[in-house]
């Protein structure tokens, strides 16, 4: 208990980790409540206010239909945090078990890592645009192909950590013990996997809401009127002189969540495992 | 050895460093001095500072020890008092030094050849083809086999013991007038540890370097060295030449080093130890680092002793040493 | 060192062989009738027929497959739906245009990203670390195709130093040429950059606690060769080891970026393939890419061995 205890102290004495909690906390807290502070409806547009700057009514101006460009991007948030999470869910629980999987049974590793070697070998933004485009338009395809494109880095990993500990005496001594793989696997290996999966899943979730961002831009994210950050920006490029709000408010809104998530990140893995950080000495 | 007129190599004299500007004290009030020409042993336990005393001496202490006092003088400069350019002018000329573990201490990705010839041009200006010849000329002198091949070796693929030697001869490549080696065999197979003393030795005599060598191994002070300096956790407690501390020790701290050592022909059943530990940084009281674990502890010892006469030229801090001599004379700090 | 290289051409075979599988599975993967999908609802059955028949789609599983080795050897990768050409010719085309692109935003991140993080290393713990890593975390939490227009905004529109987009080929005109891409490459090389620079940062403060950079220092060297000829060199060698992934995500940004600067490379085509479900050519763009990144590692790997002699045994 007291080495959880102090755990979460480091956690919390860790400056990196609570700046970023403070703002994925923020985000999170906006994105959720988004349909009851978004002061207008996301999509519906009033031709009166059209290409507002910001000011006291929109405080993010409005697009050239009239729409409240603060509600969208709130809507945005939600959309790219649920993909974000979903994502690394699925990314995590894949990546375990393909990971630990191979790891573990030495027989199974050549074939699956090359697999994933295979799979590596495409750009993981080009991935998934094109398993998008082929699976069609819409929120749980752009899961399905993010989440490919990043199981494969997140199941090495976890193969990586599998594999230090299997070679470890007290999995010998507990396979002496009469234990079978199940058990020794769950109680033992991936415990040790936890602390370089946890840090992993932080970056994935990053990752998902940048590269949701790029698939909504290019035009095969979710489909519209779907408020995505991307669909916002790839509608304000045509009008970038004339209303650069329209630009700039989405854009910053991926860069705060992105770095809260990087922050996290980064102190987790400061804690975590010293030896993994970028950030100590 | 007959140095008394000449001036010592080097001189330190009550040099104390420090964690920090305020933090505990690690070396204190420390006074050692090398004469020209002899091999002075500086022997100690692990955390009696004897590395870090070493280290201050080249000016390589690491960013969070400052030195807080004293003087270190090489012939007749104050090293302490240079400037960092015309300090690093003088390492590895002037005074080179040799480090514990030869594996890490060398790149492991340059060619040993390289390493060396470095400081031939830095130092000595030589180029190309003439540096090359000179660095398989010194892996000869420090009995390398094969020198033409070895040269172009990496790190890796040499033994321990062909890493010292290059290690030795980078130390010699720019004929320095004091060698430091800190622990230099340590590291190595008890059969390479004989070969290196005696490499060191041999060119010791022939240069007449002025060689300071760190260890804790009393075989090795008895081998190699003419002198000897004894440290307690920071602290010199007893100097002398090497009979002085193998046959007359004065020093209580010493005469259980010497003690510890276990006999073969003895046939005693424990082993002979000092009881206690070594204190840690910033837990010595005032008076004498070793009162703790002495036997002849007493009132007298809560004052720091200084170093003074127990015989010519033989110096120790205590107030009771042994084997008083029948004049002692207690010299004022 | 020659066994080496054959021994790592002959692992990267069955890679090869997987990724071609998958690129030939994508077809399948399309949720109903691939012809119907490319040709829309208006479209007349003879249509979606002749589009059925160039996709293989009216043949049996295993020759579709046989027929896609077959060609894929004498380095077909069949007909564009939409422009109704060679889609390797298409390709070839276009890819000098972005492997410039990715070559330079390469180069722009590693010597900025080393020299930055180089820097904060050797002031470590002091204002100029803290500044070049935050700027650093920054720089790898944008987006980067957002980056790109802001920059176009600024420096394109507001006050147009840059051009706004397109091409200049170099042999037609260099000065224009650079002109053109300057803004694109700095916005692609800009993630990687904030990566490089944390890692040469970990890496330098790492290899400078280490033995062997004291005896340097006893040798009386002067600190900046230090630093650099023995610090750096040994501080670059797992970052070499990552260059292949930075390629790989360069390659993926890049397609994005020529979609913002408008740059008529293979990322363009790419893009238009996906929107239009042209797979021909979405399928040919991933093999290629995937290729590129294949032979990039390669490279990479091969460099390691030379840079880390130690790994040469192995």
């Amino acid at each position: 208990m007291t080495n959880r205890a102090s755990f979460f102290r480091r956690l919390l004495s860790n400056r990196s980790f609570t700046i970023g909690a403070a703002l994925v906390g923020l985000v999170l807290l906006l994105a959720l409540l988004a349909g009851y502070i978004a002061p207008f409806d996301p999509l519906k547009g009033n031709f009166r206010a059209r290409m507002m700057a910001p000011n006291p009514q929109h405080w993010m101006g409005t697009d050239q239909f009239g729409r409240d460009i603060l509600s969208r991007v709130l809507h945005g948030a939600r959309i790219s945090l649920q993909i974000g999470f979903m994502v690394a869910l699925i990314t995590a629980a894949s990546g375990v078990l393909i990971g630990a999987t191979s790891g573990y049974f030495r027989r199974l590793d050549g074939p699956i890592m090359r697999l994933m070697d295979a799979f590596m070998a495409f750009p993981s933004i080009i991935l998934a645009i094109a398993i998008s485009s082929v699976l069609g338009a819409s929120v749980v395809n752009v899961v399905i192909a993010l989440s490919i494109a990043a199981t494969p880095h997140t199941a090495r990993i976890v193969r990586a950590s599998v594999m230090v500990v299997r070679e470890m005496e007290f999995v010998e001594a507990a396979r002496a013990l009469g234990a079978g793989h199940t058990r020794i696997l769950l109680r033992h290996i991936l415990a040790n996997a936890m602390a370089p999966l946890m840090v992993r899943m932080t970056y994935v979730f990053a990752v998902a809401i940048l590269n949701e961002a790029v698939l909504s831009f290019i035009g095969v994210g979710p489909p519209p009127p779907a408020p995505t950050f991307g669909a916002i920006i790839a509608n304000g490029r045509d009008f970038i002189v004339a209303a650069p709000w329209i630009t700039v408010a989405p854009g910053l809104a991926i860069l705060l969540s992105v770095l809260g998530l990087n922050l996290l990140g980064d102190g987790l893995r400061d804690v975590l495992d010293p030896r993994m950080s970028v950030n100590t000495r | 050895m007959n140095t008394a007129s000449a001036l010592p190599m080097l001189q330190v004299q009550q040099l104390s460093t420090g964690l920090g500007a305020e933090g505990p004290e690690i070396l204190s009030a420390v006074d050692i001095t090398l004469n020209s020409g002899e091999v002075l042993g500086v022997v100690g336990e692990s955390g009696s500072g004897k590395s870090l005393l070493a280290l201050s001496i080249m000016g390589l202490l690491p960013p969070a020890i400052s030195v807080r006092g004293g003087q270190v003088f090489l012939q007749s400069q104050n090293l302490l008092q240079l400037q960092a350019p015309a300090l690093r002018a003088l390492r590895g000329k002037a005074m080179a030094m040799i480090f514990q573990e030869p594996m890490t201490s060398l790149n492991p990705v340059m060619r040993v050849g390289q390493q060396i010839s470095e400081v031939l041009r830095w130092h000595r200006s030589l180029q190309g083809e003439a540096a090359r010849q000179e660095s398989i000329a010194l892996l000869q002198r420090v009995e390398m086999p094969d020198p033409q091949r070895q040269i172009d070796a990496y790190p890796h693929e040499l033994s321990g013991g062909m890493r010292q030697r290059v290690m030795i001869a980078i130390a010699l490549a720019g004929r320095p007038r004091l060698l430091i080696a800190d622990e230099p065999t340590t590291a190595l197979d008890v059969t390479i540890q004989a070969q290196i003393l005696e490499l060191i030795r041999k060119i010791q005599r022939d240069d007449g370097m002025s060689v300071l060598l760190i260890t804790h191994d009393l075989g090795v002070i008895a081998e190699m060295c003419d002198r000897v300096a004894v440290m307690y956790a920071g602290r010199v407690v007893e100097q002398g030449t090497v009979m002085d501390i193998f046959d007359r020790p004065a020093h209580p701290y010493t005469r259980g080093l010497l003690a510890s050592r276990p006999k073969i022909a003895a046939g005693a059943n424990w082993l002979c130890t000092i009881e206690g530990t070594v204190p840690a940084v910033g837990q010595m009281g005032g008076g004498c680092s070793f009162a703790p674990r002495c036997k002849l502890a007493s009132p007298d010892c809560a004052q720091r002793p200084a170093l003074r006469e127990v015989g010519p030229s033989h110096l120790a801090a205590c107030v009771t040493p042994f084997e008083r001599m029948s004049d002692p004379r207690a010299q004022t700090p | 060192m020659v066994r080496f290289i054959i021994r790592r051409l002959l692992a990267s075979i069955p890679v090869l062989l997987l990724v071609s599988m998958i690129t030939f599975g994508l077809l399948w993967l399309v949720p109903g009738d691939p012809a119907s999908i490319f040709l829309d609802a208006s479209a007349t059955a003879e249509a979606l027929d002749r589009v059925r028949r160039e996709l293989g789609l009216d043949r049996p599983f295993l020759v579709r497959m046989g027929e896609w080795y077959l060609r894929l050897l004498q380095g077909d990768l069949g007909t564009s739906l939409l422009l109704n050409r060679s889609v390797t010719e298409a390709i070839l085309e276009r890819l000098p245009i972005t492997l410039s692109l990715t070559a330079m935003a390469f180069v722009l991140a590693v010597l900025l990203g080393v020299a930055a993080g180089v820097l904060a290393a050797m002031r470590h713990g002091r204002a100029a670390d803290q500044g070049l890593m935050s700027l650093a975390l920054l720089g790898l939490s944008l987006p980067e195709f957002w980056l790109g227009l802001v920059l176009i905004w600024l420096v394109a529109v507001l006050v147009p130093i840059f051009p706004a987009g397109d091409y200049v080929a170099f042999a037609k005109d260099p000065w224009q040429w650079a002109r053109h891409l300057a803004l694109p490459t700095f916005s692609l090389a800009c993630i990687q950059m904030g990566f490089v620079a944390r890692m040469t940062r970990s890496s330098m403060l790492e290899v400078l606690s280490q033995d062997f950079i004291r005896t340097a220092r006893a040798k009386g060297l002067p600190e900046p060769y230090v630093v650099l000829r023995h610090g750096l060199v040994n501080a670059m060698v797992p970052i070499v080891t990552v260059m292949g992934i930075m390629v790989g995500a360069l390659l993926g940004g890049a397609v994005v970026t020529e979609q913002v600067f408008s740059i008529p490379g293979l990322g363009r085509l790419i893009i238009g393939a996906v929107l239009s479900r042209d797979f021909p050519v979405i399928q040919g763009g991933l093999l290629f890419l995937a290729l590129i990144y294949l032979t990039v590692n390669l490279v990479v790997d091969l460099l390691y061995a030379v840079i880390d002699p130690r790994v040469r045994l192995g």
